[in-house]
């Protein structure tokens, strides 16, 4: 499997050449004249260049281990990464309410394994704090079903 | 004489009910934010840019640099009582402030050092109100390949100051440019790298990318790490330093603010360094090195002052040239922009409001700042036992109604969550988010002088090397470039001799 720093400079060069690539679509002009993609394809090269600088100078100074202590701290992320997503999707449709008082709970209860009623009592606190924050800043944030409120 | 003038016009905007209320809001968050482990000063500004946008400007730029030399104040009281940097500035105090807190000292040490950033801010401040206009009347001169030599000078010393390594930091400055580059070109009004999404048309906005990348992408990595807040069991004891402590911190104060000062104004400068740089020096100029990271007051006042003073400095390219160097002035840049106040040489004489009242409000948070850390500094330390479970997803809210607020679109909360991930894979592989925040802020001044340079040269790039101040700052830029690829060559051919002995 590929290492992190080996990945993230595989995304990288993938990128610089997809963006060259783009530029050159938009018309690369002449240096008299630059046009939309110069500058792209300019910063795509030297992107290209630079990913490439980056995975060597890892390979060559790469140490091993450290990996399986991170592992339970990066699940506890997803998870907190997955809840956000799934509550800042839902928000147009439950509105910024039910969603803020979800997010809190979940986060609460599934990320920091807090008790219920501490999970409760916080998630009902930030539902206040919200509602009094949109109606002083007028925010005008999605209502959703709560449409009266 | 004319600063003079300027700075009493100043006062008597800074003195008016409500901007003296901001100036002391602005310095309260900064100091909160500075206690607070796991929120720096950029993912401050960052989350509460929103809030401002219905303020006027000044008081609105007053706050957010209140909230930016309070937050430099507020960082050593961790560093001290707990041994954690509040920001990343206050990362060397903690090497003696912990130790002298040990040692029963965490009084003068909490004393000297906001002593310290006292005397440094106003150091800074005075340095700033007699600098920055005739700089400004200098910067007048600059056409658009000098602006192309300075951003690119400035992204260059970024990448190299702010980064644990320099291809990293130009990998991240190469980013930030790229993602400047979404949206409308500015000459030929050809949509780029939207693919139809209409909110892409109009670029990608400052607010949800610096959310993502500082306030999100913090709040994951400190979940990763499951935070735990330790209470404060240490005695403060007395608040006040003895006439022997100020004998041995005086000269280190004084120099700590004149080096935080000018390291502050060099683009990609900053806090962070000129207090890692300060350290080093006191260091090298004690009589008693081995005092160091056993409890030295010089460790404590030398690193807080020049992080205090850099603070300051790092006004002046903002302010007179119209070019941030760091992560947060890059914010209150982005904020003067979105009030529509054109940063730059022609600030002075077009908005003199903000340049001279935000400089005033400075004399005056500096103020601010001293009683809140000294005699309040027992309430401080109470708010370090507000346990992160809490302030973690309240923060997360505050992103969410802060992207929300400015365009009323959820695609912008979509877009900070996904550079809340990047910003966190940033983290994990150790790219700093400074640099590509930087040059996405200056990506359209660059493409813009560049192309005009073009443009004006007929496509010849000697007009980089014909116009002295732009080839002044080209040859340093070169010459810097020369540097760093000697040293590296040098040092390969060094670990290639030591492989070759041991073999």
């Amino acid at each position: 499997m590929l290492k992190g720093p080996v990945l993230a400079g595989v995304i990288l060069l993938a990128l610089g050449i997809f963006v060259c690539h783009q530029a050159v679509r938009l018309s690369l002009g002449q240096p008299s004249r630059p046009g939309p993609g110069f500058v792209p394809f300019g910063l795509g090269s030297i992107l290209v260049l630079l990913s490439l600088l980056y995975i060597f100078h890892f390979l060559r100074t790469q140490s091993g281990g450290g990996e399986s202590k991170a592992h339970r701290g990066r699940t506890r992320t997803f998870l907190a990464i997955g809840i956000l997503c799934f509550c800042i999707g839902l928000l147009n449709w439950l509105g910024y309410l039910i969603s803020t008082f979800l997010l809190f709970l979940m986060w609460l209860a599934i990320i920091e394994r807090k008790k219920w009623y501490v999970s409760l009592s916080f998630s009902l606190l930030a539902l206040v704090v919200v509602y009094y924050f949109n109606l002083l800043f007028s925010v005008q944030l999605p209502r959703g079903l709560l449409k009266g409120f | 004489m004319e600063q003079l003038v300027g700075l009493f016009y100043g006062f008597s905007i800074a003195l008016t009910w409500d901007n003296l209320f901001y100036c002391f809001l602005g310095t309260l968050i900064g100091t909160l934010v500075g206690v607070l482990p796991g929120l720096g000063p950029a993912a401050t500004v960052a989350l509460l840019l929103p809030v401002t946008f219905k303020l006027p400007p000044v008081s609105a730029i007053i706050m957010l640099a209140g909230i930016f030399y309070g937050a430099m104040y507020g960082g050593s009281t961790t560093s001290i009582l707990l041994n954690i940097p509040g920001e990343a500035a206050s990362v060397v105090t903690c090497i003696d402030g912990y130790q002298m807190a040990l040692q029963g000292r965490a009084g003068p040490a909490l004393a000297i050092s906001a002593i310290g950033s006292f005397i440094a801010g106003t150091i800074g401040i005075v340095a700033l109100n007699f600098l920055a206009p005739p700089l400004a009347e200098f910067a007048v001169q600059f056409g658009p390949p000098e602006y192309f030599a300075l951003t690119l000078f400035g992204l260059f010393l970024a990448a190299y100051l702010a980064s644990s390594s320099m291809v990293k930091g130009l990998i991240m400055v190469a980013l930030g440019l790229l993602l400047d580059e979404i949206g409308i070109d500015p000459i030929f009004g050809v949509p780029r790298f939207s693919y139809g999404v209409l909110p892409l048309q109009e670029g990608l906005d400052f607010v949800p990318l610096a959310m993502g990348l500082f306030g999100l992408a913090e709040i994951f990595i400190n979940t990763e790490r499951a935070m735990q807040t330790e209470l404060v069991t240490q005695k403060i004891g007395r608040l006040f330093i003895t006439l022997q402590d100020w004998g041995e911190a005086k000269w280190a104060t004084i120099r700590g603010s004149l080096l935080g000062f000018f390291v502050g104004i060099l683009p990609g400068g900053g806090a962070v360094i000129a207090s890692l740089i300060s350290y080093a020096v006191e260091k090298r100029v004690s009589k008693n090195p081995e005092k160091f990271g056993k409890g030295a007051i010089e460790g404590v006042a030398g690193p807080e002052s020049a992080n205090n003073s850099a603070a300051t400095g790092s006004f002046i390219p903002l302010l007179t040239l119209g070019i941030p160097g760091n992560a947060t002035i890059a914010m209150i840049f982005a904020a003067l922009l979105i009030h529509g106040v054109q940063p730059g040489p022609y600030l002075i004489k077009e908005n003199p409001e903000i340049f001279w009242g935000v400089i005033a409000s400075m004399y005056i948070g500096n103020g601010f700042l001293l009683i809140l850390n000294l005699p309040l500094v027992g309430m401080w330390v109470q708010v370090l036992r507000i346990p992160y479970f809490i302030l973690a997803p309240f923060i997360l809210l505050l992103c969410i109604v802060g992207v929300y607020s400015t365009r009323s679109n959820i695609f912008d909360i979509w877009v900070m969550i996904v550079f809340g991930v990047l910003g966190y894979f940033f983290r994990k592989l150790e790219f700093e988010p400074g640099p590509l925040i930087l040059a996405f802020v200056l990506g359209s001044i660059s493409e813009r002088t560049f192309r005009q340079s073009l443009l004006m040269s007929k496509g010849a790039p000697w007009i980089f090397f014909t116009r002295p101040i732009a080839c002044g700052l080209m040859v340093v830029l070169l010459a810097l470039i020369f540097m760093q690829v000697l040293f590296l060559l040098k040092k390969k051919t060094q670990s290639l001799d030591q492989f070759r002995g041991a073999g």
